[in-house]
């Protein structure tokens, strides 16, 4: 059977890892390459690397940084996201070591390249990410580089849909605090669109909200960030929550003999 | 010691294996020179990537024609992902694109546009003391095309929504779908005891 994950994210901003808030506020944490070592070390299901400042600052993605990542001893399957601009960034990405990217800012600038990366990498490697919010009962997705909301387009997601395999909804206003993700940006999406996977992001911090999440239909994995690094072993913590649930969609918690 | 050849077609995660074969005490390198892979022990054909691409890039290197040589030779080749696809006859990924046809059969994708992006158990087809695994074990998966071929060739499947081929073998030629560089202890321990069984 296949399972649901549980994806960690790392946020970066101007090649640091941060706690992030909403992608506004943010704290120093260290360096990515420990966070990715911790985590593999961990057996997390899938690390995603977001570097969010690159697509904010209208920046290409931080290649240095990448192949410092992609040359960690790692075991784990590792997504980067952040600025990438077109189909050979893309390859590269993977050729250090990565095995998914995920597009932000290009999806609102030059979505056609996306077909240009999938022809290259897959389509299976690729996840669209768009931060999304509920106003007056409508989805709108924020542009993080000029600043403005527009109502979801579901008709662009259905045209450019065949080229990723996924689709990150991230609740971008919540991102980073507790227990606050807006289960309605889930509901209206799924009400609208019931072909494309989700990955939903933002706010997600405690075992009732995961197991709610991971139990929607369309949902094939889900992402937390901040709150992995509060409590020791946290992550393998949310896994036995679901597996004492009878959760059985999910790899069960491996930390007991796998941990240290 | 085993010298073991990842096929450099630009567009795998190359790092990521060579990382991994060493992690397991085995040498590796990542090559395009014929003289390196014809010199190799065991040749890795690695995953990521759409087929007409890395098909156009092998032609364009002429490495084709080297591998469908080595291949004679009984030398082990694994293709791990897309690699496990580029040895079969043909894809319609795309477009249709011929293979390295060393395994027959055909890559089609997932009936009603689906992925099998996760982990994922794998189901017993055929015995093979090189390809031990528990069915306990999760390996991930990261594909949206799938082989169809005779069964004289699938080792191992799948489940997602039916079962898709996860292993599959003709003679010296294995091909795995999922990324045993990406399983953390299960993928290791598959490989581990895949590429003991060569000696």
């Amino acid at each position: 059977m296949l399972k649901k994950r549980i994806i960690a994210n790392i946020s970066i901003s101007d090649g640091i890892v941060v706690q992030s808030f909403g992608f506004k506020k943010k704290l120093p944490l260290g360096k990515a390459e420990a966070f990715v070592k911790n985590l593999d070390r961990w057996m997390v299901d899938e690390i995603i690397i977001n570097d969010f400042s690159r697509s904010k600052k209208n920046q290409n993605p931080n290649f240095e940084m990448i192949k410092q990542i992609g040359s960690i001893k790692k075991n784990t399957p590792i997504t980067y996201s952040g600025g990438i601009t077109n189909a050979d960034e893309a390859a590269r990405i993977i050729n250090y070591g990565f095995e998914r990217i995920a597009i932000d800012s290009l999806y609102i600038k030059n979505p056609n390249e996306i077909k240009s990366i999938a022809e290259k990498i897959g389509s299976q490697a690729i996840i669209v990410s768009i931060p999304l919010k509920i106003y007056r009962g409508k989805l709108y997705h924020y542009n993080h580089v000029d600043k403005i909301s527009e109502q979801l387009n579901f008709g662009k997601l259905d045209s450019y849909g065949n080229y990723f395999s996924e689709l990150m909804l991230i609740d971008y206003l919540n991102e980073g605090n507790k227990n606050s993700f807006n289960y309605q940006i889930i509901e209206k999406f799924c009400k609208k669109n019931k072909r494309l996977k989700i990955i939903p992001f933002g706010g997600i911090s405690e075992n009732k909200q995961v197991y709610k999440i991971i139990n929607s239909k369309q949902v094939t994995a889900l992402c937390i960030g901040n709150f992995l690094n509060y409590i020791e072993n946290s992550y393998q913590l949310y896994k036995e929550f679901l597996t004492n649930k009878k959760i059985k969609n999910i790899r069960p918690a491996s930390y007991k003999k796998n941990f240290i | 010691m085993k010298k073991i050849a990842i096929i450099d077609y630009k567009v795998g995660n190359i790092e990521s294996l060579k990382n991994f074969f060493k992690d397991l005490g085995f040498q590796s390198y990542i090559t395009d020179q014929k003289k390196k892979i014809e010199d190799s022990d065991i040749i890795i054909l690695p995953g990521i990537g759409a087929f007409p691409s890395a098909i156009k890039i092998m032609k364009n290197k002429g490495l084709i024609d080297t591998i469908k040589k080595i291949s004679k030779s009984g030398k082990p080749i694994i293709g791990i992902c897309l690699g496990m696809q580029l040895l079969t006859t043909k894809s319609y990924e795309f477009k249709e694109t011929m293979g390295l046809d060393l395994i027959p059969g055909e890559i089609h994708p997932i009936e009603d546009n689906q992925y099998q992006i996760g982990w994922n158990n794998l189901i017993s087809k055929k015995i093979d003391i090189s390809l031990w695994y528990s069915p306990q074990d999760n390996y991930y998966f990261n594909h949206s095309y799938y082989f169809k071929g005779s069964k004289n060739y699938i080792y191992a499947t799948a489940f997602k929504n039916k079962e898709l081929p996860a292993i599959i073998r003709n003679k010296n030629i294995y091909g795995i779908q999922f990324h045993p560089e990406k399983s953390q202890e299960s993928g290791k321990n598959l490989m581990i005891n895949l590429l003991k069984s060569f000696n």
